[in-house]
C-alpha cells in the first residue's frame, strides 16, 4: 500500500517501506495546488538496493544514502516549483509562536532545530527546521520532517515518540515528525505574513541577548544561502531587502534552547 | 580609506529591477540590483566584507566581486550616495 505526502505543489506516493516513511513523513497538507506527482520506491539489485525515482533507478547503499538521494529529488522538485511561482527559498525555520510568525535563520549547526523544538515544547506551532519560502512578504514553510543535529546530548524538550528515525552520520541527526513534535494530528501549511525574523548566533554569555539588527546584518544572513536555489539573483536582493524591512529582525545570542526559545517569545 | 557608509536620510524606492535614491538637490539616481545590494550593505563594514556578499549572492569569484563592489562604491560616492 501506497503512502502519499505533500509537499506543497509536489504529492508523493512512497512505497510503504518505513525506511523511506520514516525518512520522509511530513504529516503535512498545504493549501496548495498539487503541480506534480512524484513516485519513490525501493527496489532489490542482484547486489543491493535502488531507489526508484518516477522510474530512473540508483543503486543505494544504507539508510543515510537512501535518504539523500530521496530527500534530493523531494526537494528538487519542490524548490523548481516554488522558483517558478516567484517565491525565493531562504534557509531557515518557521513557527508560529504567540499569535506571530516567526522566521529563524542562522549558520547550519548553530541550534535552529534544538530552538524550535523547545518553542514547541513551550507551544508554539512548529512549521518547518530548513527552508522557508517567501513572496510578497509572505512566507510558508518547505513541510519536510525537521533534522536536529543532537551531538550524543538529547534533545531537550523532545518526546522519544516525534523521532522517526535517527541517521547514523558521525554526528547523528534524529528525524523529527513536526506533527508530533507539535502534538498535533497533522500539520497545515498555508502562506501568512511574517512577523518576525530572528537570526540566531551562538553566545558564550550567561543569558540569551536580543539585538536589533541592521538590514545589511539580515542580508548577509539570508539571501548568500538562497543564491543556488534561485535563477535571478536580482529579484533576490530585491526580495530580501523588502523581506528585512517588512518584518522587525533582530540578532539573539543565544544560551540553551529552553532559553533561547523563551528569550524569543519575549521579543516586543 | 574609511569604510564605506550610506549617506543618512536618503529617500529611497524599491523598484522591480533596483532602487531609486533621492539626493538633496533632487537629482533621482537609480541603482541597478547589484548596486542596490551594494548600498544596502555601506553601513561602516569594509570593503571586503561588502564583496565577499556580492560574490556569494551573485555567484562571482572573489576578485570579479571586488572589483564590481569597488566599482560600485566609487560611482556611489561620486553621486553623494556613499561617505
Amino acid at each position: 500500500m501506497a503512502v502519499i505526502l505533500d509537499y506543497l505543489w509536489l504529492e508523493v506516493e512512497l512505497d510503504d517501506d518505513p525506511r523511506l516513511v520514516s525518512l520522509l513523513q511530513n504529516s503535512s497538507t498545504s493549501s496548495l495546488p498539487v503541480r506534480e506527482r512524484l513516485r519513490i520506491t525501493v527496489g532489490k539489485a542482484p547486489d543491493g538496493e535502488t531507489v526508484d525515482i518516477d522510474g530512473d533507478s540508483q543503486p543505494v547503499s544504507g539508510t543515510i544514502q537512501l535518504s539523500e538521494i530521496a530527500y534530493g529529488a523531494v526537494h528538487d522538485r519542490v524548490a523548481r516549483w516554488a522558483r517558478d511561482e516567484g517565491w525565493i527559498r531562504i534557509h531557515a525555520g518557521l513557527a508560529d509562536v504567540d499569535g506571530r510568525r516567526v522566521m529563524i535563520a542562522g549558520p547550519s549547526g548553530v541550534g535552529k532545530t534544538t530552538t524550535i523544538v523547545a518553542l514547541a515544547d513551550q507551544g508554539a506551532t512548529v512549521l518547518g527546521d530548513e527552508a522557508v519560502l517567501v513572496r510578497n512578504g509572505q512566507a510558508i514553510a518547505l513541510p519536510r520532517p525537521l533534522h536536529a543535529k543532537h551531538g550524543g546530548r538529547g534533545i531537550e524538550g523532545l518526546r522519544p515518540a516525534a523521532v522517526l528515525t535517527t541517521l547514523a552520520y558521525d554526528d547523528p541527526i534524529a528525524i523529527l515528525d513536526p506533527a508530533a513534535i507539535n502534538r498535533i494530528p497533522q500539520l497545515e501549511h498555508r502562506p501568512a505574513p511574517l512577523d518576525l525574523i530572528v537570526l540566531l548566533e551562538r553566545s558564550d554569555g550567561e543569558r540569551p541577548r536580543v539585538i536589533p539588527a541592521s538590514t545589511a546584518e539580515a542580508i548577509i544572513a539570508l539571501a548568500p544561502d538562497a543564491g543556488p536555489f534561485t535563477s535571478d539573483r536580482v529579484e533576490l536582493v530585491r526580495t530580501v531587502i523588502d523581506l528585512v524591512e517588512s518584518a522587525p529582525v533582530v540578532r539573539l545570542l543565544m544560551t540553551t534552547p529552553a532559553e533561547t526559545a523563551r528569550a524569543l517569545r519575549a521579543i516586543p | 580609506m574609511i569604510n564605506p557608509t550610506r549617506v543618512d536620510g536618503l529617500p529611497t524606492r524599491r523598484v522591480s529591477d533596483g532602487e531609486i535614491v533621492t539626493t538633496p538637490d533632487g537629482t533621482t539616481h537609480y541603482l541597478n540590483g547589484m548596486a542596490a545590494l551594494i548600498y544596502e550593505l555601506a553601513d561602516g563594514r569594509g570593503v571586503e566584507s561588502i564583496a565577499a556578499s556580492v560574490a556569494t549572492i551573485f555567484d562571482l569569484d572573489e576578485q570579479e566581486g571586488v572589483r564590481l563592489t569597488m566599482a560600485g562604491l566609487d560611482e556611489m560616492r561620486a553621486k553623494g550616495l556613499v561617505g
